[in-house]
């Protein structure tokens, strides 16, 4: 019985089945019963009372019959209606009997001997997912003809429905199976041949369609009309020959995409990348957050052995990203692959990379920094990234600055214009939450593409654009122009650098942000609007809206963008548009975790809790609770490290390697190479970690127990997804260890204990976070 | 006293002629039940493709955890299962297997079936992990012979793909048998429908 194959190969080859390098899959589970639909509903709307099978209700007017039964708690089956979407009533499976009281002919309600309402009933079952409740309104869910309504229709649902779940991704979480089990015939009566098409064919470059199990319900067409805003999808051909395809000139490429596999209740629409790589029962599911961004969407990190197969949306978060997640989240995240971990420290000897064991690199490394009491200390610095825990981020600082005394510490893209910002009074991000974008009445993009950069954002604003007729104005943005300019009400452009007459700090969008503060309290300068290309009309018109504006929204372009906007100018508009439960005037924060590592102290000017790092009451209070104090003077920051070591002044340098969140730029490793003791904790062999002299092996972000601060400073857990390879050790570990052998010991139980300290130090400083 | 001796010679005498009940083991083959369940097997199509689609219904089904399904798309221009996908690894850990039967129960192409073979030796534990190469049986059109894969061994009766009708009469036979138990207060013999 030779040829089989070990674990340790079942392992390689599954995982050389997932495209590491590319993308990683997801999907989500069901997405049909998840929660009832948000629709606004007026203060003063009617209540109305409805009897549900022998259960009253009192609900508000306008409610759906299938949303007030969920409220009672029936069940009713649905594959077309979803709580986001707009009701359409084409699958038929919520079929319920309705009657109404009689009225006499005064309206009073005619009553019979007993005293009971006479009730009518409709003749034919009704569809409660397009009919709205009335006063005195009854239903019958679990009546005979109800349930035998429901059973044709899922019996001619079921007509042209392949019987492959065994081999359909779907199977074992579809909605259809699901009723069909519950209430579907044990076999078919149909003996005609079925319905065929060619199958699967992709549709887009991460989504296959297989039209034999589509069971024409729309959604898919439906959330790209209603929620993304580009009708992609269509409906072709009619009645049986009926199916989805993509429409006429158009692709499938928006940056929402994915969400179509989540919401179909069948296996039409699936993911190519997670294709047949596992079935649904053998996933472990995590709940954690998506790094790919600021604004930390909640997904689940589904995984089968031991290794990331795809991410979905966790469900309802009613903070950021309620049901969606954007497709950079869901197939663009990476996994290192555990052939190219590393299990063992690192270290240079003569020359060569050589793995030592842990307690010879932490003793060295011990022995490295005690000489830093008495060497300069401007020669040790510490880099960290923006994909770092607050925990890590926290512990990281406290470690520089207690026990070796530094004050170089920093992270790689901090935003040194917000970091002026903050300098100066004002605030990092948005003041609300990610989900309230949405109650905006004026959105202002000033050079950022956030249908890129940010899509939760994009998503949340034109939400506001098209349901509450919000004005969008978006100056400077040149990619994504046509997706972007549809929904705009102005669209400024040629906004460039280098026109006539503007200095370098003082190119066109902030010059612009500036002609437009004049003019929100004063008159439009003619002559710069002039000199910019835009009627000072115009400006005068989008001013006077803003002023109007109750709940402003103005995101401005950072250093990550092409054309920054000047802090001065930020700061301006905070102090001109930030309202008394309104602020969302903000710089747009690029990468993962920037906010909450700038909080936890991850830089040279502030301490935790965004205290600069001379103020000394805060440091009297780090002195009491660290035991030792913290270096007054402020040190390096990333940049000016990296220009030190370039120019061969440095002597030790910490680096954190954000891969594979994201990647160093070369000319940053370029610069990093020529430190002489270059300690990298990377869980990769990393370019930068090749350059090292000694490299420490580092866990993933999807083996990271700790917490992430978004964009707008809500607080999120990361949970541990995957089980780290034995050799890696957490950064914590790391430092706790590192920080006994230095004789200042630095011990905390949990991640948890940390963020509790960092909370309390932020509260002190009067920051509060949600 | 004579006649009680010679009886019981004669007891003595006719087991002494009668057919033997000892069998040579490892000379000679021990015959099986026919529905006994011993190694597995992974049958084939009769054109010669896999019937497994790699549903993973069979692992999902095993309460020991035996079976490892890997899935992959099946290549068009040469299909290996008749499905969209096929098993690229399945393998079966025979220390861990109960021989319960329930991966046969799950399958819903009758491709994984328990065989008649028991013997089983190694030397290490790995020996005992089969893979899908040795679980498979010979293609229809190849001379192997091999007493695991004697079908007249392992072709019991598998569930039947009845007609409507059939499986109306079965499912109608049940209730009968239930409610003759409901009324008479005996429990229904339980025989399996195939």
């Amino acid at each position: 019985m030779a040829g089989y194959i070990t674990w340790d190969e079942l392992v390689k080859m599954f995982w050389g089945k997932v495209p590491l390098e590319k993308e990683i899959p997801a999907n989500i589970l069901a997405g049909t019963t998840v929660g009832l639909r948000r629709r606004e509903t007026k203060p003063e709307a009617k209540k109305v009372r409805v009897t549900i099978d022998g259960q009253t209700i009192e609900v508000p007017e306008g409610t759906l019959i299938i949303e007030a039964a969920k409220m009672l708690g029936f069940d009713i089956p649905h594959f077309c209606y979803h709580p986001r979407l707009e009701p359409v009533g084409v699958c038929r499976q919520c079929l319920v009997e309705v009657g109404m009281p009689k009225r006499n002919p005064d309206g009073t309600i005619a009553t019979d001997e007993q005293g009971n309402p006479i009730i009518q009933w409709m003749p034919k079952p009704q569809p409660s997912c397009t009919m709205t409740v009335s006063d005195g309104m009854v239903v019958k869910v679990k009546s005979e003809a109800a349930e035998a309504a429901r059973r044709a229709v899922m019996e001619f649902l079921l007509i042209n429905h392949p019987l492959d779940c065994p081999v359909c991704d779907r199977g074992g979480e579809c909605p259809l199976q699901n009723a069909a089990f519950v209430q579907g015939r044990p076999y078919s009566r149909f003996t005609e041949q079925k319905r065929t098409f060619v199958k699967p064919i992709e549709i887009s470059q991460h989504i296959a369609l297989d039209r034999e199990r589509c069971i024409m319900c729309k959604r898919c067409i439906r959330f790209c009309d209603e929620i993304v805003g580009e009708k992609q999808l269509e409906q072709v051909e009619r009645g049986w020959h009926s199916y989805i395809a993509v429409a006429e000139g158009e692709e499938l490429d928006n940056i929402f995409s994915g969400n179509v596999i989540d919401i179909c209740p069948v296996g039409a629409l699936t993911n190519l990348h997670y294709r047949f790589a596992a079935r649904p029962w053998e996933l472990k599911r995590t709940e954690t957050v998506c790094p790919k961004c600021s604004i930390h969407c909640s997904i689940f990190a589904d995984c089968r052995f031991n290794h990331p197969v795809r991410f979905v949306p966790a469900g309802e978060n009613l903070k950021v990203n309620d049901l969606w997640i954007c497709d950079i989240g869901r197939f663009e995240q990476k996994h290192p692959h555990i052939e190219h971990r590393l299990i063992m420290p690192l270290m240079r000897v003569n020359g060569d990379l050589q793995e030592v064991g842990w307690e010879r690199a932490l003793d060295t490394l011990a022995d490295l920094l005690r000489t830093s009491h008495s060497a300069p200390r401007a020669e040790f610095v510490f880099l960290g990234n923006a994909a770092m825990t607050n925990e890590e981020a926290y512990l990281f600082q406290r470690f520089a600055r207690s026990v070796v005394g530094s004050g170089n510490i920093d992270f790689f893209d901090r935003d040194p214009l917000i970091s002026e910002l903050v300098r100066q009074g004002g605030k990092v991000g948005l003041g609300v939450d990610v989900y309230s974008l949405q109650k905006t009445d004026f959105a202002l993009v000033l050079g950022c593409n956030i249908y890129r950069h940010l899509p939760i954002a994009w998503l949340w604003v034109l939400q506001a654009v098209k349901k509450r007729n919000a004005k969008l104005v978006v100056a400077g943005v040149s990619e994504d122009k046509p997706r972007m300019k549809r929904w705009a009400w102005k669209w400024i452009e040629g906004l460039g650098i280098g026109k006539q007459g503007l200095g370098t700090r003082d190119w066109g969008l902030d010059r612009f942000a500036q002609v437009l503060i004049e003019a929100i309290d004063g008159e439009v300068n003619e002559e710069v609007a002039k000199s910019l290309g835009i009627e000072p009309s115009e400006i005068a018109e989008i001013a006077q809206a803003l002023k109007q504006s109750e709940r402003p929204v103005v995101i401005c372009a950072s250093s990550e963008d092409p054309q920054p906007i000047e802090p001065e100018t930020v700061l301006k508009l905070q102090q001109k548009l930030v309202k008394p439960n309104w602020d969302a005037v903000c710089y747009a924060i690029h990468h993962a975790n920037a906010r909450g590592c700038l909080e936890a102290g991850l830089s040279p000017d502030y301490l935790p809790g965004l205290r600069p790092a001379d103020d000394e009451a805060m440091r009297l209070v780090l002195q009491r609770l660290w035991g030792n104090g913290t270096p007054r003077q402020k040190g390096y920051d990333a940049k000016s490290a990296l220009e030190a070591a370039r120019e061969g002044k440095l002597q030790f340098a910490w680096v954190i390697d954000p891969s594979p969140v994201y990647e160093l730029p070369d000319n940053v490793i370029d610069a990093l190479a020529n430190v002489p003791n270059l300690v990298v904790s990377a869980s990769v062999r990393t370019k930068l970690a090749e350059k090292a002299w000694m490299v420490l092996p580092d866990l993933t972000f999807y083996e990271k127990n700790g917490s992430y601060t978004n964009w707008a400073g809500t607080v999120q857990i990361v949970r541990r997804a995957v089980e780290p390879p034995s050799g890696a050790r957490s950064l914590a570990r790391v430092l706790m260890a590192l920080s006994e052998r230095l004789e200042r010991p630095i011990s905390y139980p949990t991640p948890r204990a940390v963020l509790t300290e960092l909370e309390n130090l932020m509260a002190l400083s009067g920051l509060t976070r949600r | 006293m004579v006649r009680e001796i010679l009886r019981s010679l004669k007891v003595t005498l006719s087991h002494l002629f009668a057919p033997k009940a000892t069998i040579q083991y490892p000379d000679e083959p021990v015959p099986v039940a026919p529905r006994f369940r011993g190694r597995h097997i992974l049958r084939l199509w009769e054109d010669g493709k896999e019937r497994c689609i790699a549903c993973h219904l069979c692992s999902a089904a095993c309460p020991a955890d035996a079976i490892t399904v890997i899935a992959e798309d099946n290549p068009r221009d040469n299909p290996i299962s008749r499905g969209e996908r096929y098993a690229k690894v399945y393998q079966i850990d025979l220390l861990r297997c109960i021989f319960c039967g329930y991966c046969e129960d799950a399958c819903p192409v009758n491709a994984i079936v328990l065989g008649s073979g028991f013997e089983f030796s190694g030397y290490r534990r790995e020996d005992f992990i089969v893979s899908k190469e040795e679980l498979l049986e010979p293609h229809p059109n190849s001379f192997v012979k091999d007493s695991f894969f004697d079908s007249t061994l392992y072709d019991r009766p598998y569930l039947p793909v009845s007609s409507l009708a059939d499986r109306e009469a079965i499912v109608e036979g049940r209730q009968r048998e239930i409610e003759e138990a409901v009324r008479t207060g005996k429990p229904p013999i339980v025989i399996r429908p195939y």
